[in-house]
């Protein structure tokens, strides 16, 4: 298992692709995701094309909604690697999006740190890595799954189907959100002092 | 990390400090970096256009990646 500057990477080379496949709601699935354990809801698109790497990797892009959640996550770990590009709906330039508390499990190691819209982060170590997040503001994402190797435990979340109206209406917040001082596109350059930051557990880029 | 700052020309001492002020183990950072250098890119590193493509997924329902 590699890096997560392989996602960060990866999200650089794709990130203009992503944006372009914004615009054809028909080509993604909208679903209400719940968590059981607290009730969390939040919003999601998967898209129906899935991105592969000299078909060796392959990977599978979606975007979350956050509205009004103000409540915490309970400790987690995910299913696959995954790399997270968040996106403030409201707020300054480097709003803050969620206060994330993370362990790694494997080496002991631990802090919490702030997700700024506009810089994304990735967890390569997913079956290790716990986080939970506080959100702060409504916000959006843009993620990334590397999905070549099986998930490291079943799914535990319920997914109910959107309607197409809302679907569409999702994709519009984003595209909106895009264009935005919140955000902005990924600069190609690697924060790599975030990733020494983070002791490896969580690889952390920006503007 | 002068390596890698040379390599991708960024990693200022401002931006270093700014990134640690978010985090809560400053400490421990610093002896991590120097024991256990960071090495961002493998097989993306050497990406081509040509290497990317989309393909219809298999399953597009069935993977809610994110915060699961």
């Amino acid at each position: 298992m590699g890096t997560g500057g392989e996602l960060i990477s990866l999200f650089d080379a794709v990130y203009s692709s992503i944006v372009d496949r914004l615009r054809q709601e028909s080509d993604w699935l909208g679903f209400l995701v719940t968590d059981s354990s607290n009730d969390f809801k939040y919003e999601r698109l998967n898209y129906k094309y899935d991105l592969r790497v000299r078909n060796e990797k392959v990977y599978k892009v979606g975007i979350n909604l956050f509205l009004n959640n103000e409540v915490a996550t309970e400790w987690h770990n995910h299913r696959f690697p995954f790399l997270i590009y968040p996106i403030a709906l409201s707020g300054s330039l480097e709003s803050p999006v969620y206060k994330m508390d993370w362990e790694d499990k494997a080496s002991g190691e631990a802090g919490t740190t702030m997700v700024i819209s506009g810089e994304c982060y990735s967890i390569q170590r997913c079956a290790d890595v716990f986080h939970r997040v506080m959100s702060l503001c409504d916000h959006a994402s843009i993620n990334i799954a590397d999905i070549t190797e099986p998930p490291v435990r079943p799914d535990r979340l319920t997914s109910q189907k959107l309607s197409s109206p809302r679907t569409a209406e999702i994709l519009e917040i984003l595209r909106t959100a895009i264009k935005t001082p919140h955000s902005c596109p990924p600069d190609p350059a690697v924060r790599i002092a975030s990733a020494a930051a983070l002791s490896g557990a969580i690889c952390l880029k920006s503007r | 990390m002068d390596w890698l700052k040379k390599l991708f020309g960024l990693g200022t001492a401002e931006k270093e400090s700014k990134v640690n002020e978010r985090t809560s183990n400053e400490d421990s950072d610093h002896a991590k970096d120097e024991r256990e250098p960071y090495i961002p890119f493998s097989h993306t590193s050497r990406m081509k256009p040509e290497d990317i493509e989309w393909t219809p997924s298999d399953d597009p329902i069935n993977h809610n990646c994110n915060l699961d």
